[in-house]
């Protein structure tokens, strides 16, 4: 049997060309790959997806369309945009659609509806004042500090400052430090410290010795203090628990110096000096409340205003005095002292904060009174006493005149003489009018050798730029900023010397106090030591708003 | 599109002018960063025109798909199209990171637009980087490369022809006459030839052929190769990979015709021959099928998510003019 040829060869009879082209589908291309299909079919899901989504995120702005959330303050307006922005207009000023877009600008009237904020600056360029979004910046998150604004806001006019400040109406051109950052190479010096305006004679170091005196076992009027020689009204507040009334009497800085953090709950308002409205807009104990006579110095310092208080008052009053004040001019009070006491009719303490006005109607009430002795304590109780309140039939005879005149005199000379251990006391000519003296004697001429205390102008807030709050920094010492506050470790014999008068120096450390920490994390290349890493940026200090005039607030309409 | 090679003079200023406008939008991202003290966001300047230009780009990208409907529009040839897709889609990210404040962004919106569009930008790059690669290595590895669309129909053409060969020169088992394997012989040549595909190879070009076998009378003793034929080789011409078969494995195939050809008569290598070659051809157009599938199978992602992408940057224009 004759098999087949097994090698394929050309075909004699090949095939039609019909045969050849049924080898391929003509119309392959007509039918939809099944790639294709798939394709279309996600293709078609994913834009009703996208518009599905696109539906949800017009219902449900504050999530879908909002980079993030408002702050809690805003929170009320979270899905409420126009509550905050303009429609087709920019939130904040510095992008170029301000050009492209006639009538875009920023709108931040919307931002003033709730917030009344006083200017920055008179010295300001006005075109330069940016919208509340241009610093404060929203949507991003809950908790965000949108007050906390970056330092380029503040340096993009204070990094050279000459060419963005004009002079104020009536004021020339000032020469501004620049700062671009917080370093004693880009920021200046604390200008709010350069110099004390404070007029009372005043020592810290004596003060903060133990027993306040000039000198160890020195003369009767010398003694050292000791807690029982307070008054007892005043000795709990300095007695410290654990310690004597005979002891020696210590101060230190909380004595005086205290927070409104540190008042006793029992303590009412009106005990307290009015206190500044730049105090009270701040935390409880980030600044100390002002130093009170009648809180902090009474205790110690008595205002004799006749000769006939006690005996031991008075040697307490100069002893008192010689702490704080000269010896010419202690020595000056107790010769007026003794000059006074011819005169004596009962004890009495001057109210303090008086003016030349007030103290002379006081003396010559005190003395009026003293005709009519024995007399109780002239209006105890009272700081302010009404001048003519509750006194006595005046005397008119001539005689007795005189002898109101003289009581009068003497008084004076020994109140002058307390006033002057610490404050600067200046010579005062009063008018005759309001003279009870004056007016019984028919007498119109002015008044010589009357004297006022002028104002103590003690600092109640130093950083008048900045803000600090002693709160934060409670675990360092008092001494790491006010070391000059403290006395030197000497003999007590040399304390005189040793602890001047402080009222014109600032006892407060400069910046250099401040970058140990407030300064990048850094390693001391000689000590090895790391220090810094706390804040340091322009908002930890200092506030943009509240330098000028507020606006007067806004009508409701 | 391949990147290089011939094409690489044309490429080259794409690529240029790309980093330049890149290093040219960052230098100025950079300095406004530098002056505001911090990362500026879609409404700052920078930030609003690298927006306006990353958005202009996302609409010149959908375009393609227009463009490749209505071929008969004279606008530019497909290949420049493709080339402009390609590189101002990549420079279109770093215009958008720098729109959306280098991703330190918040609304959902936002996120949403900005994942759709980062993988639309990296589903692209796949797709870039795959067809760089795979058709140069479809070209060595599937030498019978035919048409994707084509392949059951080719693979069944195929079959047809192997099927003609074994009816005519294989004899039917008497126990199979009138059952599955043979019974029908109506597909059988009835003239002395059968036309078959086969590979040449020639100057190192590759590429099918037409063959014409001359059928004189059937091979005696050659019923297994007729069954397995209809048992192996058939199923498998015909659904590939899908049948299930052991020829989809080419050590299987070697052994399982090594094994048929062993046990037929040598006349009957012809077919055997031809047999084996169509399986490896079938195995062939399923590595097309897998290779294709890698090849265009990103855009099973890139396609759907740009149209997504599309509808997303509409609503997001008009809502961030409205709120900036």
């Amino acid at each position: 049997m004759a098999g087949p040829d097994p090698s394929p060869s050309p075909s004699t009879a090949p095939e039609t060309s019909r045969g050849h082209a049924s080898r391929i589908d003509r119309l392959y291309y007509t039918r939809t790959a099944p790639l294709l299909r798939v394709q279309g079919r996600l293709t078609f899901l994913a834009f009703v997806a996208a518009l599905g989504w696109s539906a949800w995120a017009l219902t449900d702005k504050s999530r879908q369309l909002a980079p993030g959330a408002v702050v809690a303050a805003h929170a009320t307006w979270e899905n409420d945009c126009q509550a905050c922005h303009v429609p087709l207009s920019p939130i904040r000023e510095g992008g170029w659609q301000e050009q492209v877009i006639a009538g875009s600008a920023t709108h931040p009237a919307k931002c003033e509806k709730c917030h009344t904020l006083a200017s920055h600056s008179l010295r300001q360029v006005p075109a330069e004042v940016g919208s509340c979004s241009s610093c404060h910046v929203d949507h991003r998150g809950r908790e965000a500090d949108i007050s906390r604004v970056a330092d380029t806001t503040c340096t993009a006019c204070h990094g050279d400052i000459s060419t963005h400040s004009i002079a104020a109406a009536g004021e020339p051109t000032a020469v501004l430090p620049s700062v671009t950052r917080f370093d004693a190479d880009h920021h200046p010096p604390f200008q709010s410290l350069a110099a004390d305006p404070g007029r009372v004679k005043f020592s810290h170091g004596r003060h903060l010795r133990a027993g306040l005196t000039l000198s160890a076992g020195g003369g009767a009027d010398k003694v050292a203090w000791t807690y029982d020689r307070l008054p007892a009204a005043d000795r709990s507040r300095y007695l410290p628990a654990g310690v004597s009334e005979t002891d020696l009497v210590q101060l230190d800085c909380a004595t005086c110096h205290q927070f409104a953090s540190d008042l006793p709950l029992d303590v009412s308002l009106r005990d307290l000096r009015p206190v500044s409205a730049l105090l009270a807009g701040r935390a409880p104990g980030a600044i100390a409340l002002p130093v009170e006579f009648e809180r902090h110095c009474s205790a110690c310092h008595q205002l004799p205003a006749d000769a006939g208080t006690s005996a031991d008052a008075l040697a307490d009053a100069g002893t008192a005095a010689d702490t704080s004040a000269d010896a010419d001019t202690s020595a000056a009070t107790r010769a007026d002292a003794g000059t006074a006491a011819d005169t004596s009719v009962g004890p009495s303490q001057l109210p303090h904060g008086l003016d030349a006005g007030a103290i002379r109607r006081y003396l010559e009430t005190r003395a009026v009174a003293a005709l009519h002795a024995p007399l109780e304590g002239v209006i105890p109780g009272e700081r302010r006493p009404l001048p003519v309140a509750h006194v006595p039939e005046p005397p008119r005879d001539a005689a007795s005149l005189d002898e109101v005149s003289v009581g009068v005199d003497a008084r004076r000379l020994l109140v002058r003489g307390v006033c002057e251990k610490c404050h600067q006391v200046d010579p005062v000519t009063l008018a005759a009018e309001g003279s009870l003296v004056a007016a019984l004697a028919g007498d119109r001429a002015p008044q010589e050798g009357w004297f006022g205390v002028g104002p103590s102008r003690i600092k109640v807030l130093w950083l008048e730029k900045a803000r600090f709050d002693h709160s934060a920094h409670r675990s360092w010492s008092c001494r790491e900023c006010h070391a000059g506050a403290y006395p030197p470790a000497l003999p007590p014999a040399d304390v005189l010397a040793s602890s001047p008068l402080d009222h014109g120096q600032v006892l407060i450390a400069g910046m250099e106090s401040c970058l140990g920490c407030h300064a990048p994390r850094q390693r001391d290349a000689a000590s090895g030591r790391e220090f810094g890493g706390a804040r340091f940026d322009c908002v930890e200090c200092h506030g943009y708003h509240g330098h000028g005039h507020l606006p007067p607030l806004p009508v409701a309409p | 599109m391949r990147i290089g090679g011939k094409t690489w003079h044309r490429d080259l200023p794409w690529i240029v002018a790309m980093v330049l406008l890149a290093v040219v939008a960052s230098g100025f991202y950079l300095a406004e960063y530098l002056a505001a003290g911090r990362l500026p966001g879609g409404s700052s300047r920078t930030g609003f025109v690298c927006g306006v230009i990353a958005g202009g780009i996302v609409v010149f990208e959908l375009l393609l798909w227009p463009r490749r409907r209505v071929r008969s529009w004279r606008l530019g040839s497909a290949q420049a199209w493709l080339r402009a897709h390609v590189w101002l889609g990549l420079l279109a990210l770093p215009l958008a990171l720098m729109h959306a404040r280098l991703l330190f962004i918040g609304g959902w919106l936002n996120w949403a637009l900005m994942a759709l569009f980062l993988a639309v930008i990296v589903s692209g790059i796949w797709g870039l980087a795959v067809q760089q690669w795979i058709p140069g290595w479809m070209l060595e590895q599937v030498p019978a490369e035919t048409i994707y669309e084509q392949i059951d129909h080719v693979a069944a053409q195929h079959c047809r022809e192997a099927e003609r060969l074994v009816r005519g020169m294989c004899v039917a088992d008497s126990a199979e006459q009138g059952g599955e394997h043979g019974g029908d012989d109506a597909t059988a040549d009835s003239g002395d030839h059968a036309v078959i595909t086969g590979l040449r190879s020639m100057t190192g070009i590759q590429g099918k052929v037409l063959q014409v076998v001359q059928i004189h009378a059937v091979i005696p003793g050659t019923a297994a190769v007729r069954r397995m034929f209809f048992d192996e080789v058939k199923p498998y011409l015909l659904d590939g990979r899908r049948s299930g078969s052991s020829l989809a494995s080419r050590a299987t195939s070697v052994r399982l015709f090594a094994a048929l050809r062993g046990s037929s008569p040598t006349e009957a290598a012809v077919v055997i021959d031809h047999l084996e070659r169509t399986c490896d051809i079938r195995r062939q157009f399923d590595l097309q099928a897998r290779l294709h599938g890698w090849l265009h199978g990103w855009l099973l992602v890139h396609v759907p998510l740009s149209v997504a992408l599309g509808v997303l940057l509409a609503i997001h224009v008009p809502v961030a003019l409205w709120y900036w």
